[in-house]
């Protein structure tokens, strides 16, 4: 029996880069998978295919997680397919740029709406699933290092980023006592197609220790692991996987 | 178990104050993926082969190694041990500390230097020691063993607390320096973990309030971070504190 044999992942943002690369480790673990993304249903489809043919079982939810009744149909999907919820990653997320003094109130919201409202929607919707399994579960987030750099351009996403490391933290001590943990893992500059709206990446990849692009799954790696019985007693943290970009742990 | 399923095989660790308790765990959680051990205590001989036994027993590869961290013979001489026992040095686990209980006021420098020490001239001389031939393998870890004492302060510890938290300092250089060398260096700080303590140790600190994960934590959750950290899809990681306290402490 695998670690995660008889579990259910749900990983929203999981159409490509790093929400995929934990689609596959999670399933090669064992778990079922929830694949979600926004509207890209052939991208969807092809990482269930790929769940599949390494012999998992996978279920797709096509949603904009930014409206309740989104993500109360994120949660039925899991539980219609799989009769549970076990494990949330909440990786989908909305990269911008763009000084201060240019962003509009819409682009704030929109930015936090998806990065950060999503989390906690999908979060509402799914822990009362895995309140009822009684088996515990594990929630992980997904940031990032730019709330914790100084960088230009970037106030919403650091804004909606550094609060989701405090709601990952206030679920970790409002459900530690049901099993459940909650952590951030937070990836440096990863090696991943970005869309046109992220904007440029701020650097080439020099100068910090490790000197390269981290890989997607270097990031699903840590997520596997935190999901993962031996685990169970990590929580409320943020973990940084980042080639030591930014030295962080307090 | 195959090489894709099991990386660790054929690897070399060096743990330190591995006669008990976090660095028993590990050293046995190591070995069990196929990593041999030098299981280094200090003075407890008996100890350190029961360990080392325990391994062998369970179809690894281990030897016991007696050496005081803080002497730079000592630790050479235990690196030249894991060299000649297994042909190489992978990964050092810097386990070993002291503990000791005694108010700032009261507190000798003497004293101060006794718990200083271990925990962090030791991890010094070890990485000093292993570094050299991390490099000469290709890569290498470093593991050191922080606590949350550091983080969230407690009384009558201030040399364990600066000791714990000038090996943070210590990881950080070492994973800027040997980056290059592919050694990632790296902390565990581990909350209130349910070990075997010697009188000596004084009465464990009280839990203020129970940390959300409402017991203490087992040695082999600590023995479950060091092996992930150990293994190669954990590359990109360095520089880095991982706490495992059951959310007692969040980081900043």
């Amino acid at each position: 029996m695998l670690p995660l044999t008889g579990k259910t992942a749900v990983i929203t943002g999981s159409a490509r880069n790093i929400g995929r690369a934990i689609a596959l480790m999670l399933a090669a673990d064992g778990a079922d998978i929830l694949v979600h993304a926004k509207q890209d249903s052939s991208a969807a489809e092809a990482v269930a295919d790929e769940v599949r043919a390494i012999g998992g079982k996978a279920a797709v939810c096509l949603a904009d997680l930014s409206t309740e009744e989104a993500a109360e149909g994120l949660a039925q999907s899991a539980i219609e397919a799989f009769g549970r919820i076990d494990i949330v990653v909440l990786n989908a997320a909305i990269r911008r740029q763009n000084p201060f003094l240019e962003i509009d109130f819409a682009e704030w919201r929109e930015v936090l709406a998806v990065d950060l409202d999503g989390p906690f929607l999908c979060m509402k919707a799914c822990l009362p699933h895995m309140l009822a399994t009684g088996d515990g579960g594990r929630i992980i987030t997904i940031s990032g290092t730019t709330p914790h750099l100084a960088k230009p351009n970037r106030a919403h996403v650091a804004a909606a980023k550094m609060g989701l490391l405090g709601l990952t933290r206030t679920i970790a001590t409002e459900f530690g006592k049901h099993g459940i943990t909650a952590n951030c893992v937070a990836p440096g500059h990863i090696d991943t197609v970005r869309g046109e709206s992220a904007g440029v990446r701020s650097d080439s990849g020099a100068g910090r220790p490790i000197q390269r692009f981290g890989s997607a799954d270097e990031i699903a790696a840590m997520v596997r692991h935190l999901c993962r019985p031996e685990s169970a007693y990590t929580t409320g943290q943020c973990l940084h996987v980042n080639g030591g970009m930014f030295y962080a742990g307090g | 178990m195959d090489n894709e399923s099991n990386p660790l095989d054929g690897k070399v660790a060096i743990v330190t104050g591995a006669a008990r308790n976090i660095g028993r765990a590990t050293a046995l959680r190591l070995a069990s993926y196929g990593v041999s051990i030098v299981v280094n205590a200090v003075q407890d001989r008996e100890a350190a082969d029961a360990v080392a036994h325990e391994i062998f027993e369970a179809g690894g590869r281990a030897v016991a190694h007696v050496a005081d961290v803080t002497d730079e013979a000592a630790v050479a001489e235990m690196a030249a041990t894991a060299k000649k026992a297994f042909g190489r040095i992978d990964i050092l686990v810097s386990n070993a500390s002291v503990r000791g209980q005694v108010p700032f006021l009261e507190m000798s420098l003497e004293e101060y230097h006794r718990v200083l020490t271990v925990p962090l001239d030791g991890a010094f001389l070890c990485a000093k020691a292993c570094i050299p031939h991390m490099i000469a393998v290709g890569s290498g870890r470093i593991i050191t063993l922080g606590g949350i004492s550091a983080y969230i302060g407690t009384t009558n510890r201030a040399h364990l607390l600066t000791a714990k938290a000038g090996l943070v300092g210590l990881t950080r250089g070492l994973a800027a320096e040997f980056a290059k060398e592919k050694i990632t260096c790296n902390v565990i700080s581990p909350g209130h973990i349910d070990t075997d303590r010697p009188a000596s140790a004084g009465a464990r600190p009280a839990m203020k309030t129970p940390p959300p994960v409402d017991r203490m934590g087992s040695v082999e959750e600590i023995a479950g971070m060091v092996h992930y950290l150990c293994l190669p899809e954990a590359d990109y990681i360095t520089g880095q504190t991982m706490h495992v306290n059951g959310g007692l402490y969040m980081g900043v």
